[in-house]
């Protein structure tokens, strides 16, 4: 096999191994103590369902007592099969009698069972919709939150814990909500039948001298779960690098392959394997002694029953017409008493990682967003787009302020360009006006109303974004248009994409308008999806336009076409720019200079230039390089 | 991964009773499959039999065969045992049968311990030979330690093989994936790769696993205790063997039912990702919109979609288990009625139900396995596939036999003839000669497209050219062998890759012998070292996905400290400061003057001041060079450099020119750019100096 023997060579030993890189362990907890108010919370989630759960627990009640008369029925057949064999029975039947009663004993057990299993068919329909639409609401519920909660969240959380939020968290809590009661319920009434039967069948005594192996298995259950909850976290831990590393690997070929790493690489790589291969031995091991000890303890206790079944015999403690049947029986009995502890020792550990994700999911949910509308906010009537900043100080931790004291205003259809390096606040006034985040101190004001005051949504409608990053949805090019105005006919998309001159950019596409622009409009160019945005934003018709410029250069054709669209687009509007072109910059009537979050010069280009400041430093350094 | 909870396979609850499928319609994980590739890499796979490909996958065994063989010698062992200990169990019952009231008022105690001790009797009690009641408990017990212990080795070989498996199919898979060449990974996303590289190679390994294990403990265990049925009664072992196709028959049926209805609810499920994910990621246009609503809505439907498909997969579920368990239930009730009768007929011991209970159970359990076999199968053909195409790819990069390393010299580069195009239908390049004298800057112009990043990486021999040669130094790259060639080579990407490690880990990337002053040097040299020391941890930062994070000039910075950290005799510079803010730029654009210096840089230009400072500009339009000298004797020729440097160079920053006579504003520029040029070259000396 060539491949093995190609991998199969070590990388060279004169080599020494790079170092293996740290593993920053962000994982989150998997797992977490069984909390009374956090259960108490999670039972609270399927209150709304109470009937149905009800339902489905009686019904798997009964199910559970039927299925739990198997035993019994062997008891019946075999001690009326054996008492007749040793002529026992009283009165002795027939054979023919005889034949008729294990025809009615056989008959009796299969009408049993099927009801059981008639029953377990509804059972898992009852409880499955009632469960499911549990989790369905959950999903709900926290979609809703997050489109109710500040970008302040969006900035602090990383998309992979959002995502997880709604779908492992809320997933670690299905088996809970889904089987949750059943198995409880169902498993505490086996293990009570059981007992019980176990008892009358054979002896008191003989229960006592088996049930105590239950609490053995009890204590081996949490020995193992703990044992392999830490082994699992290193396995997992183990897995993560060996996956990192190779999708790493993949992701950065052109450097690797650049540097030429790869004998060294596939050094490391195998050592992550060879470690991720002991855990998962070393796993093993704690499961391959798991299960034996289980099952010791179990024959353990039914060797206890036969033993002492057949001393109840020799000692002829049983009545006539009973014996070996009763002894089978008590054997699968405590079969029946054993596995639910086996059970609730696997649901110790689901709840506690349903537990987990409970925690977070209700902690999202709990969460109040940091901007929202005050009690009585009037919404903002039709503006003509005055903005003003008054001494406005803010930072995404209170603690370190990004803004200093920003004070402006900006008039109606004016264009404000700003200016300043990387990180000195630019972005961060644009999240001001739009309401994105409050100041610490200070107001906003449009149309000189505080912004605090009014209703978010009716200011948001008279705004548009557009953003370096031209964001687009999965779907078409009119839908992505349309998004601004959902009640857009197909003319009015078409007619703010002509206003803008993108309209025949638009058809030179596959489909049109009806182009799919692909999982984040991956399908388009960085002009079109420019374009397409530009047209969105049209579409909203706002009174106040923020743009924050694309840096990334375009062709020189699609360029000179954004540019005239954006002349378009900014006619008439007041307009803030986060700017990164001498042109766009020196267009805008005025123009502020940022340095470290305080507004340092500013005025029109000329004005700026003669002032001979940070300003006209920054421009002489564009040109001196021109 | 590979966590094996073990699930009780013997004496369950049920055993007496007819055996239930799961209870719970949890859906198995259902592997995601990528696209298909073979139109993409020109390799294919797809006209290769099953058979072939079934017979590839257990090549994989063949590195680990020892461990095969103990892993089925302890299945084997495993299995005897457990039909051992049924029977064992069946003969103690069949004493306790025979059993008389005789021992009056003894204890048990009394009644338990053997007056006389003898491992005779024991042996005896092992083999089913008539002895006493007592031996044959010992026996059992000892059937049951053998059986556990089995049990135990056979987990941990079991584990032990499938890991060392595929330990060698992953490491063949990583080799592969770093050395088969930029044309490859050109062609397929890493998304899919990764994908390829796990999801698929789980698919194979886990069908390979399940095939020796599974198909062994069925093939065993139905063996076993028909042959444990055939010892009661013939008849009885007939009658068990009739509703197994029936059963194996509905098993079957039912996961080949559920299979669409599980791949349903997974595409819902990831629907449902795609729009939270698209809804979180555009956050931004959401809010700015005032679009919540919106959203919610087609949250909602998607939700409700989701939330059918997976009641119809449980109503799927409820409507199969009934039948199957019926089947189930049925089987057991027949042979215990024969059991019964025989009973009254004659002779049929009490110990013998247990085993008709014991075995049915077990048969039918395992059987239950061959729609995972199955359903495995399926899955694995196409991840055999795949993986098979990535195995075999063939290299775009073939090293020369024997490859020789590059001769020492100062770098000179020279291109004659070179014709290339990543499809060779289409050439991005046409008829590329050149020559860079050895220590020179040469700068490369031109729109965006012409095929600019394309040269470059014909240098480092990322690509072979359909036609025409490269030397460096005078030797053909297809003669060098590759590693000096990309030890000599450096290269600056237009995005940067950082990987997860320390800083020092990044700029030294995998060069074990490198010491901290030579990073730090390097560092220095990129203008990365200011920054990297304000860092909390300075050069033991972590960074990459989940480490700290960088501004893209930082970043950039870190990737030119890590390209000349070994001194490279050509360095290339790719669109490397395409998208960074101007005041970075600079930064970057004052160090790059000593990185440049004593080596050929050829550097994708931005900047007249690059291009100015360069020996060498080549002009690139559609895949040719149109010109090519230096920026003054180009400025003083006719050509389109003017106008291209013009556009390419200042973009659209227009500056107000007091030349109006000048209608197009590149003119304008370029007229800008004349009377500023003293003050460029002015700065210039500076920094030599």
């Amino acid at each position: 096999m060539t491949i093995i023997r190609a991998a199969g060579k070590k990388p060279g030993v004169t080599e020494k191994l790079p170092a293996i890189p740290p593993l920053i362990d962000d994982e989150e907890q998997r797992y977490r103590p069984i909390d009374r108010a956090l259960l108490r919370r999670v039972l609270g989630l399927l209150a709304p369902y109470k009937s149905q759960y009800t339902l489905g627990v009686s019904l798997g009640l009964s199910m559970t007592l039927l299925d739990m008369l198997s035993p019994k029925f062997m008891q019946w057949l075999i001690d009326y099969g054996v008492g007749y064999q040793k002529r026992a029975l009283l009165p002795q039947p027939t054979e023919n009698g005889a034949v008729g009663h294990v025809l009615f004993l056989i008959a009796m057990w299969a009408i049993c069972m099927a009801v059981a299993i008639v029953l377990q068919r509804f059972t898992i329909l009852v409880m499955t919709a009632a469960g499911e639409r549990v989790q369905f609401s959950l999903r709900q519920r926290l979609f809703r939150q997050l489109q109710k909660l500040s970008m302040s969240y969006y900035d602090k959380t990383k998309l992979g814990r959002i995502i997880s939020r709604c779908t492992s968290d809320v997933n670690s809590l299905r088996e809970v909500n889904v089987w949750g009661l059943h198995v409880i319920c169902s498993n505490l009434l086996m293990m009570l039948i059981a007992a019980v039967m176990l008892a009358a069948t054979t002896d008191i005594r003989l229960f006592f001298s088996v049930a105590w192996l239950g609490v053995v298995l009890l204590f081996a259950n949490k020995i193992y779960f703990t044992k392999a909850a830490g082994m699992w976290q290193t396995v997992r831990e183990g897995w993560t690098r060996v996956s990192t590393n190779m999708a790493e690997n993949i992701t950065g070929m052109r450097v690797v392959t650049a540097f030429d790493r790869q004998v060294p690489n596939l050094g490391v790589f195998n050592r992550l394997q060879t470690n991720n291969t002991n855990n998962n031995v070393q796993m093993s091991r704690i499961n391959g002694v798991y299960q034996p000890v289980l099952d010791l303890i179990r024959f353990v206790g039914k060797t206890i029953i036969l033993v002492y079944g057949g001393y109840l015999i020799v000692a002829g403690r049983f009545p006539p017409g009973k014996g070996v049947g009763a002894v089978v029986a008590a054997s699968l009995y405590w079969d029946w008493f054993m596995n639910p502890i086996t059970t609730f020792g696997q649901w110790y550990n689901m709840l506690m990682q349903a537990m987990a994700g409970a925690e977070r999911v209700f902690s999202l949910l709990d969460l109040q967003p940091d901007v929202r509308d005050v009690v009585g906010a009037a919404p903002l009537p039709r503006i003509v787009g005055r903005v003003q900043f008054e001494h406005v100080t803010f930072g995404y931790d209170p603690a370190r302020p990004i803004l200093h004291d920003i004070n402006f205003q900006a008039e109606p259809g004016q264009t404000v360009a700003l200016v300043g390096a990387t990180g000195s606040g630019k972005s961060s006034i644009i999240s001001l006006i739009a309401r994105f985040y409050q100041p610490q101190s200070g107001r906003v004001l449009v149309d000189g109303v505080d912004v605090r005051g009014i209703i978010g949504d009716s200011l948001h409608k008279q705004m548009g974004l557009v953003l370096q990053t031209n964001y687009l949805f999965t779907g078409t090019v009119m839908e992505n248009i349309r998004y601004a105005k959902l009640n857009a006919t197909d003319d009015q998309v078409m007619g703010a994409a002509r206003s803008i001159g993108s309209h025949d950019m638009i058809l030179t596409l596959k489909d049109g308008y009806q182009t799919d622009v692909g999982e984040r409009g991956a399908n388009m160019s960085l002009g079109q999806r420019q374009l397409i945005c530009f047209a969105r934003a049209f579409l909203a018709d706002p009174r106040i336009f923020m743009l924050d410029e694309a840096t990334s250069a375009v062709d020189t054709a699609t360029e000179l076409l954004v540019q005239r669209s954006l002349e378009k687009l900014l006619a008439g509007r007041t307009t803030f720019i986060v700017a990164h072109r001498l042109s766009t910059i020196m267009k805008s009537d005025c123009i502020l200079v940022i340095d470290d979050g305080r507004i340092i010069e500013r005025g029109g280009h000329r004005e700026l230039l003669a002032h001979g400041g940070k300003y006209a430093h920054l421009y002489e350094q564009f040109v001196r390089q021109e | 991964m590979n966590q094996r909870t073990g699930q009780t396979q013997s004496s369950s609850p049920n055993a007496s009773a007819p055996v239930s499928p799961t209870t719970r319609p949890d859906p198995a994980p259902i592997p995601r499959p990528g696209a298909d590739l073979s139109p993409l890499t020109g390799f294919s796979a797809e006209h290769f039999s099953n058979g072939f490909l079934v017979r590839w996958m257990f090549e994989f065994l063949r590195p680990v065969k020892l461990i095969v063989f103990f892993n089925c010698l302890w299945i084997c062992m495993w299995v005897g045992a457990e039909a051992l200990t049924t029977k064992q169990t069946a003969r103690v019952v069949n004493t306790i049968q025979a059993l008389h009231p005789s021992i009056g008022a003894k204890t048990l105690w009394r009644w338990l311990v053997p007056q006389r001790f003898s491992f005779g009797d024991i042996w005896r009690g092992l083999l089913g030979r008539d002895v006493d009641f007592r031996y044959q408990v010992i026996g059992l017990l000892i059937i049951v330690i053998a059986y556990l212990i089995f049990r135990y080795l056979r987990v941990v070989a079991g584990v032990k093989m499938s890991m060392n498996m595929v330990f060698y199919i992953r490491e063949a898979v990583y080799d592969k994936l770093q050395r088969v060449g930029f044309g490859f990974h050109d062609a397929v996303s890493s998304g899919q790769l990764i994908n390829r590289a796990l999801s698929d190679l789980q698919n194979v390994r886990s069908f390979v696993e399940t095939v020796v294990n599974q198909s062994l403990e069925i093939g065993l265990t139905v063996g076993a205790y028909i042959l444990l049925l055939v010892t009661i009664s013939p008849w009885i072992a007939a009658l068990s063997l009739l509703p197994l196709p029936l059963w194996t028959y509905y098993i079957l049926r039912f996961s080949k039912k559920v299979q669409p209805a599980a791949k349903a609810v997974m595409e819902a499920e990831d629907k449902q990702v795609s729009i939270l994910t698209e809804n979180i990621a555009g956050v931004h246009v959401v809010k700015a919109f005032a679009t919540e609503r919106q959203e919610i809505d087609k949250y909602d439907a998607n939700i409700d979609k989701f939330l059918s498909r997976v009641l119809t997969r449980i109503r799927l579920f409820a409507d199969f288990t009934p039948i199957i368990r019926l089947i189930a239930m049925a089987s057991h009730l027949s042979l215990f009625l024969v059991a019964g009768i025989m009973m009254i007929k004659g002779h049929f011991l009490a110990g013998n139900f247990m085993i008709l209970g014991q075995a049915m159970g077990a048969i039918l359990s395992r059987l239950q396995a061959v729609a995972t076999i199955n359903e495995q199968y399926q899955n694995a053909i196409v991840s055999a596939k795949r993986l098979y195409e990535v195995l075999h790819a063939p290299p775009t990069v073939p090293e020369a036999h024997p490859a020789k390393p590059l001769p020492n010299g100062r770098g000179a580069v020279r291109f004659e003839h070179v014709s290339f195009g990543y499809d060779p239908a289409k050439p991005v390049l046409h008829d590329i000669t050149f020559e860079a004298p050895g220590g020179s800057i040469v700068a490369i112009v031109g729109p965006t497209g012409a095929g600019k990043s394309t040269l470059v990486s014909l240098i480092a021999r990322f690509y072979d050219p359909q036609e025409g040669r490269i030397f460096i130094d005078g030797v053909d790259l297809r003669d060098v062998s590759l590693s000096s060639l990309r030890t000599e080579v450096s290269f600056v990407f237009q995005e940067t890759y950082l990987f997860s490690d320390t800083v020092a880990g990044n700029i030294a990337y995998g060069r074990p012998h490198i010491s901290a002053g030579d990073i730090e040097a390097a560092a220095r040299l990129a203008q990365a070292h200011e920054f990297i020391a304000e860092l909390p941890q300075g050069y033991q930062a972590m960074l990459g996905e989940r480490g700290s994070s960088l501004s893209g000039g930082q970043r950039q910075r870190l990737a030119i400290a890590r390209a000349i950290l070994t001194n490279p005799r050509v360095l290339i510079l790719d669109d490397a400061t395409a998208s960074i803010d101007p005041e970075t730029e600079e930064m970057i654009r004052k160090g790059m003057h000593r990185v440049m210096h004593g080596r050929t840089t050829f550097v994708i230009a931005h900047r007249i001041s690059t291009v100015k400072k360069a020996n060498l500009v080549l002009v690139v339009e559609n895949g040719r060079i149109t010109q090519s000298g230096t920026h003054a004797e180009l400025m003083a020729s006719d050509g389109h450099y003017r106008e291209i440097a013009a556009v390419q160079l200042f973009g659209d920053e227009t500056l107000p020119s007091a030349h109006d006579r000048h209608p197009s504003h590149m003119r304008r520029m370029l007229d800008q750019h004349e009377a500023t040029a003293s003050i460029g070259a002015s700065e210039e000396t500076e920094e030599v100096a």
